[in-house]
């Protein structure tokens, strides 16, 4: 811990509201009583993780280094939390609302990256900002650090309402109905701490956006979506907003569910409250893995969700707040600093054209416009942000946001000042072109410091803005307005459902080895706030990933119709002829041809636990399953081929079969005489994988056997396109799991040798 | 003024000949064989990022990276724990964690060819509220390092050119007449 804790305590006691104050106070408190075993481990981690203190990779105390998994020598002292060692390292969340931020505050992150953290300030996928390898002890500092600017850390992480995002363009855009800022600034500070948000059983997100087409909110994959709408009443126009509720990402992706299409202005706070006092009530609270709105809205249906919500709605004591936001929206509004204007006289410079091309856009304000600053993996230095803090300042009437691209936006740039700017940027090497393009992919932690982290995604993204940096020059406009995202597992945090090729890590074992593969998802669209959601196709080995891209693409370019959109040549040529392109990427050289392939991107170490070496007995079975594995992996890709085709019934039912076809091969290694029948595989699965916790992974335990018994119990539903496609989704996961649990149990075997 | 959390980075001096993604493997093997005092975690590489912290390996007292902050190459070595003792102490510590990590890296056989310029160091205080960048800390720490060094290194003639940007961190860039040797 740093020495200087005490000094800033009392160097910033004035600055910081005392709210505030003793919200930190008291977790300082509570992190000393834990020190001495007063208060419990798993009300100490939510206690934390309610304060955006995370945990990160190898907080078990144990690291694989690549030739042993080895006990990593922390001192012994309480636990932070279930399995986590007290000084290990973590990570601090930095909730930004909307993604707006001051000079002020970036200076204070820049200098709190530098003497904390790595000295890399991430921003995320949810426009926050983290830090990595934080000491717990040391959280107290910064939590008044930056309090003492304006931001707190208050339900950063844990079962509360995370950050509110929305559209970096919020106030300028051209396409937008209002400006949908000082909304997302009231919804922050009304939820923040508030006594209807405490009971969640899981996190809950809210997202707003200006307009409905683009993707800048990215509403539907939100818990809470608020689009800015508009309608005439008695003749005059009246501003409100669409909700959306019960969207979401992670494991099994759901598309938000239309609750109203005019909500008014003066409803959207006590219509929010109602929607969060629904969710604590009703909300799964002992099964986290079934604990986010989506389930709830699943299991209700929206309309009785809607009912809920419009009764709950009705009992609410007023309060003064809910309309005390409205007169505040003056004070949000943002205007320029320098007179605006046209830019004269373009300097002949190609990488300024360039950068004016794909980083400018348009503001409704004629002269001014908004510039993108493309950070490359979100990444950014603390000498970086301060230096961003003077242009800020410089430019603009001191404001900035981040974006769910994990890059920053200026705002009310006079274009006369563009080459300036650029010259500016380019001196703190912040004049990157290509933002939104296929070079500024988007990738979330993974096994970088994420502790659920299966594949590399920051190191394959890596490796893939260098390759297609070195094609850039020739590559076709079409190619280059392609979005990559990468998750490295699949929790979706880099948002890969949403991507024209998005990528998700998972392990595959070969031979005696684990080989690190990414899954192709296509069929997704960014566009109208996440419009839709692709499907994963077949796993790759990661290290011919970059390959599959150019593969993807090459194909694009020379079969697409005229102006034939991406996701509509996908549609058109169908995933089977995709995959089936793809085929001989699928397969990992052995070891001894290509020993790269079990390495991941950017980490030299093998990515097994070393020889797996495999007895004679264990051998034919594992052998078997493998074939196992692969017909369910084979059903489930011809379950998507049917959905494709709009045969729903036969796609759910396809991937139900295709799960029960994988517990099968895993009931073989113990039962080879389990016959061809559901009931049967079901029993045996559930008597010697699941009662034995045989088949829990250490984190999602059960999570993905739920998923085949609720199948099952549902054998004779029919499906529609959404249920079909959750059903594939789940049968995905669920095999992937089959995977993992083959992988565990030929290790054991291993150790046992 | 307390010296904790001391930064040093010496330079390279052959930066031309770099080649910064092999420090990964480097840095695995001390933590395969936990080669200092100090645990080593992990190795997190930001070579992506321009003039980063480039490729570090993080430990739980100290980091040390392959840096490239202001565009220079270099090992840093960045004491994060506070550690007993006074000033001498804590800076003799951290020279020696320094000239040791470079000695280590200089025998690598994989980075054949690596030098660092042992007249030439960077320290800086990475704490604002233990040692802002004032005018009257630029000079405390000047006298206190001119002491601290004549008694910690051979031959400890050098000139110093402190950081003045208030927002910047305490800290001054030192070039010696003799390569740096502790006594
Ligand atoms: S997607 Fe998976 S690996 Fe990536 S940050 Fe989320 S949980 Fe971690």
């Amino acid at each position: 811990m740093k020495v200087s804790s005490e000094l800033w305590k009392e160097q910033l006691k004035e600055q910081i509201r005392p709210d505030w104050a003793k919200e930190i106070e008291d977790f300082e408190t509570t992190i000393a009583l834990r020190t001495q075993n007063k208060v419990e481990e798993k009300l100490f981690a939510e206690t934390r993780l309610r304060r955006g203190v995370y945990g990160q990779r190898y907080d078990n105390g144990l690291r694989h280094d690549g030739i042993a998994q080895k006990t990593l020598n922390f001192e012994e002292k309480p636990g932070k939390g279930p399995g986590t060692v007290w000084d290990a390292p973590g990570m601090q969340r930095i909730k930004v609302p909307y993604g707006g931020l001051t000079p002020e505050q970036m200076e204070v992150i820049a200098d709190l990256t530098e003497e904390y953290s790595d000295g890399i300030a991430h921003v995320t996928t949810r426009q926050d900002f983290q830090l990595h390898y934080i000491h717990l002890e040391d959280t107290p500092s910064l939590h008044r650090r930056l309090a003492a600017v304006g931001i707190t850390v208050r339900e950063a992480c844990g079962n509360s309402v995370r950050n509110v995002t929305a559209c970096p363009y919020s106030g300028v855009c051209p396409d937008e109905k209002f400006d949908i800022t000082p909304y997302a600034h009231a919804l922050t500070y009304f939820l923040l701490g508030h006594p209807d948000v405490q009971d969640f059983g899981r996190k809950f997100k809210p997202a707003f956006s200006g307009c409905k087409n683009h993707a800048c909110g990215l509403t539907n994959m939100h818990d809470l979506g608020l689009i800015a709408t508009s309608r005439i009443v008695d003749g005059k126009e009246k501003q409100g907003f669409e909700i959306y509720v019960g969207g979401g990402l992670g494991a099994v992706p759901h598309q938000a569910k239309l609750l109203s299409d005019f909500v008014p202005l003066e409803e959207l706070l006590p219509l929010t409250q109602s929607i969060a006092r629904v969710f604590a009530r009703l909300g799964e609270k002992q099964n986290r893995n079934r604990a986010r709105l989506k389930f709830l809205i699943k299991d209700l249906g929206i309309e009785k969700f809607k009912e809920l919500v419009l009764e709950e709605r009705q009992k609410l004591p007023h309060d003064p707040r809910w309309t005390e936001m409205i007169q505040e929206i003056q004070s949000f509004q943002e205007s320029a600093k320098r007179p605006g204007g046209d830019l004269k006289n373009i300097p002949d410079d190609a990488d300024f054209k360039r950068w004016l091309e794909t980083n400018i856009r348009p503001q409704r304000q004629s002269g001014y416009v908004t510039v993108t600053i493309a950070l490359p993996l979100g990444d950014i230095t603390p000498n970086q942000l301060r230096e961003l803090a003077n242009i800020v300042r410089k430019y603009t009437k001191d404001t900035i946001r981040t974006s769910v691209e994990q890059n920053m936006v200026l705002r009310w740039i006079s274009k006369t000042d563009l080459w300036d700017l650029y010259q500016d940027l380019k001196k703190s090497q912040l004049s990157q072109s290509e933002a939104g393009h296929i070079m500024d992919i988007v990738a979330c932690p993974a096994t970088d410091t994420c502790k659920l982290g299966v594949a590399s995604s920051r190191g394959l993204a890596g490796e893939l803005r260098k390759q297609l940096a070195e094609k850039a020059f020739h590559m076709d406009e079409a190619i280059k307005d392609l979005h990559i995202k990468v998750s490295g597992c699949f929790n979706s945090c880099g948002q890969q459902h949403l991507a024209d090729l998005g990528f998700y890590g998972v392990g595959r074992k070969v031979g005696n080895y684990m080989v690190p593969h990414f899954q192709v998802v296509l069929g997704g669209q960014w566009e109208n706030n996440g419009g839709s959601y692709g499907l994963p196709i077949v796993a790759i080995p990661s290290k011919n990933i970059p390959a599959v891209v150019d593969r993807i693409s090459e194909k694009y370019l020379k079969e697409r119709n005229k102006q034939e959109s991406f996701q509509d040549f996908i549609k058109r040529i169908g995933k089977l002829e995709v995959k089936k392109s793809l085929e001989d990427l699928s397969k990992a050289p052995s070891f001894e041809e290509d020993p790269s392939f079990y390495n991941d991107w950017g980490d030299p170490r093998v990515y097994t636990t070393g020889d797996i070496g495999i007895g004679e007995c264990a051998g034919e079975v594992v052998n078997l399953i493998d074939f196992d594995l692969a017909d369910a992996e084979r059903e489930v890709f011809e379950a998507q081929v049917l959905l494709d085709e709009g045969k729903s019934q036969e796609a759910g039912n396809k991937a139900y079969w295709a799960m029960l076809h994988a517990a099968k091969g895993l009931v073989k290694t113990q039962f080879l005489d389990v016959k061809e029948e559901a009931e049967e595989i079901i029993q045996e699965f559930r008597k010697r994988f699941y009662d034995t916790e045989l088949f829990f992974d250490p984190f999602a335990k059960g999570k993905f056997a739920q998923y085949l018994f609720e199948t099952h119990q549902k054998a004779n539903q029919s499906f529609n396109s959404e249920n079909a496609h959750h059903t594939i989704e789940e049968a995905q996961l669920f095999i992937e799991a089959v995977h993992a649990c083959n992988l565990r149990m030929s290790q054991q075997i291993n150790q046992k040798k | 003024m307390e010296l904790e959390h001391l930064n040093l980075k010496i330079p390279i001096s052959n930066p031309e000949q770099l080649k910064p993604e092999l420090w990964n493997p480097a840095f695995q093997t001390w933590i395969q064989d936990q080669v200092c005092e100090e645990l080593l975690i992990d190795v997190a590489d930001y070579l992506h990022v321009p003039q980063g912290p480039g490729m570090m390996l993080i430990g739980l007292e100290a980091d040390y990276s392959l840096d490239h902050t202001d565009g220079r190459w270099g090992l840093k070595y960045n004491r994060k724990k506070t550690l007993t003792g006074d000033n001498e102490k804590r800076l003799k510590d951290a020279f020696k964690k320094t000239l040791s990590a470079c000695e280590r890296l200089v025998k690598d056989k994989n980075l054949k060819g690596l030098q660092f310029n042992l007249k030439e160091i960077e320290i800086l205080i990475n704490d604002r509220a233990l040692a802002p960048n004032t005018a009257e800390n630029r000079q405390n720490f000047k006298k206190e390092l001119h002491r601290l060094l004549t008694k910690v290194l051979i031959n400890a003639d050098h000139e110093g050119v402190f950081e003045e940007d208030p927002k910047k961190r305490l800290g001054v860039k030192i070039k010696f007449k003799e390569n740096i040797q502790l006594k």
